[in-house]
């Protein structure tokens, strides 16, 4: 059965309002919804960049934390390693050259009970700032105390 | 329809074709959702920005259709929720509408807006299937035999839920 046919059979006032309404009132034209279509289309493809951008760049950031834990967690290692098989060799030997060319330490008597903070601590009171630069440095402040009361105590 | 409506899917499924398949997608499907979107937004200019945001989201969330319900019954779905969601976004309170429906009966002198408006809150008060069918069916003229491939109903079924749609809609326009 036509729709016409059957709409009227089942609601005459559907029937008329579909009669009044509809021959009147059409769809838009067809540029309305091909304007909608091509809007839509430029509308998406950036959320579809967007979207291959985004993963792409979580998974750099994902490969740059794994690249970064693995290089800190190796030079943790590798610092480690530096300070307890090479920092003494080289680094407290740097120190002692500094001190010996720099420092004019005062002859101190040396008692048991002397510890090294006080010797480190008057040392540095008798240098200038940038003298005291690289006792500053990373490997300074984790030298291990014996060691520096053996530079100190070899260089008196 | 309903293997083009696979083709559009797996269109939209495939990263190299997805434009191609919103085209088809949209070609398909914007004349049967017109009326549907402006029967709730009211508003030509509003329905242009529903359906974009409607065809955005079948873009976006085509991940998520199971194949369960025909296509177009879940973008059906899309397009109501969309245009129910912009209306309170506008900070259209659509329930004096609703109350509208119950406390106006058409009457003869009514203009053709308030007919309109009238046809639509009608609509919205009847279950979803009954809605698809009544919209297709009154706003698209389209036939059974299409509406049942569409669908994924019988032609019994989609003339039993029309003929209803038609009369819960007269009922409630008469008597409310």
């Amino acid at each position: 059965m036509d729709h016409q046919d059957e709409l009227k059979k089942i609601s005459p006032l559907l029937y008329e309002w579909h009669q009044k309404r509809w021959s009147q009132k059409r769809l838009p034209s067809d540029s309305w919804f091909d304007n909608l279509h091509e809007n839509t289309l430029k509308k998406i493809e950036p959320i579809e960049e967007r979207g291959y951008l985004y993963y792409g760049m979580r998974i750099a950031a994902l490969l740059v934390g794994v690249f970064l834990i693995h290089f800190f967690w190796n030079q943790k290692g590798s610092n480690k390693s530096d300070w307890e098989e090479n920092l003494a060799a080289i680094q407290t030997e740097e120190l002692a050259t500094f001190i010996e060319s720099n420092v004019q330490i005062p002859v101190l008597a040396w008692e048991e009970e002397l510890i090294v903070e006080d010797l480190q601590t008057e040392l540095f009171e008798n240098l200038t700032e940038e003298e005291m630069e690289p006792f500053l440095s990373y490997a300074l402040i984790q030298m291990n105390e014996i060691e520096l009361y053996n530079i100190l105590n070899s260089n008196l | 329809m309903k293997e083009s409506d696979e083709h559009i899917i797996d269109l939209l499924l495939s990263k190299s074709y997805q434009n191609k398949g919103m085209s088809l997608l949209m070609e398909r499907y914007s004349k049967i959702l017109y009326p549907v979107i402006n029967g709730i937004t009211q508003n030509s200019a509003d329905t242009y920005d529903v359906l974009q945001e409607t065809y955005i989201k079948v873009f976006s969330k085509i991940n998520n259709y199971s194949r369960e319900a025909s296509f177009f019954t879940w973008i059906y779905r899309i397009a109501v929720n969309e245009a129910l969601q912009y209306l309170r976004k506008k900070k259209h309170d659509a329930q004096p509408f609703e109350k509208e429906i119950h406390q106006t009966a058409y009457e003869p002198g009514d203009s053709e807006d308030k007919i309109w408006r009238k046809l639509h809150q009608a609509i919205q008060q009847l279950p979803e299937k009954q809605q698809l069918v009544f919209t297709l069916r009154y706003f698209n003229e389209m036939d059974y035999k299409t509406m049942s491939k569409l669908l994924l109903i019988t032609e019994g079924g989609l003339k039993a839920s029309y003929h209803h749609a038609l009369k819960k809609i007269e009922n409630e326009l008469i008597n409310h």
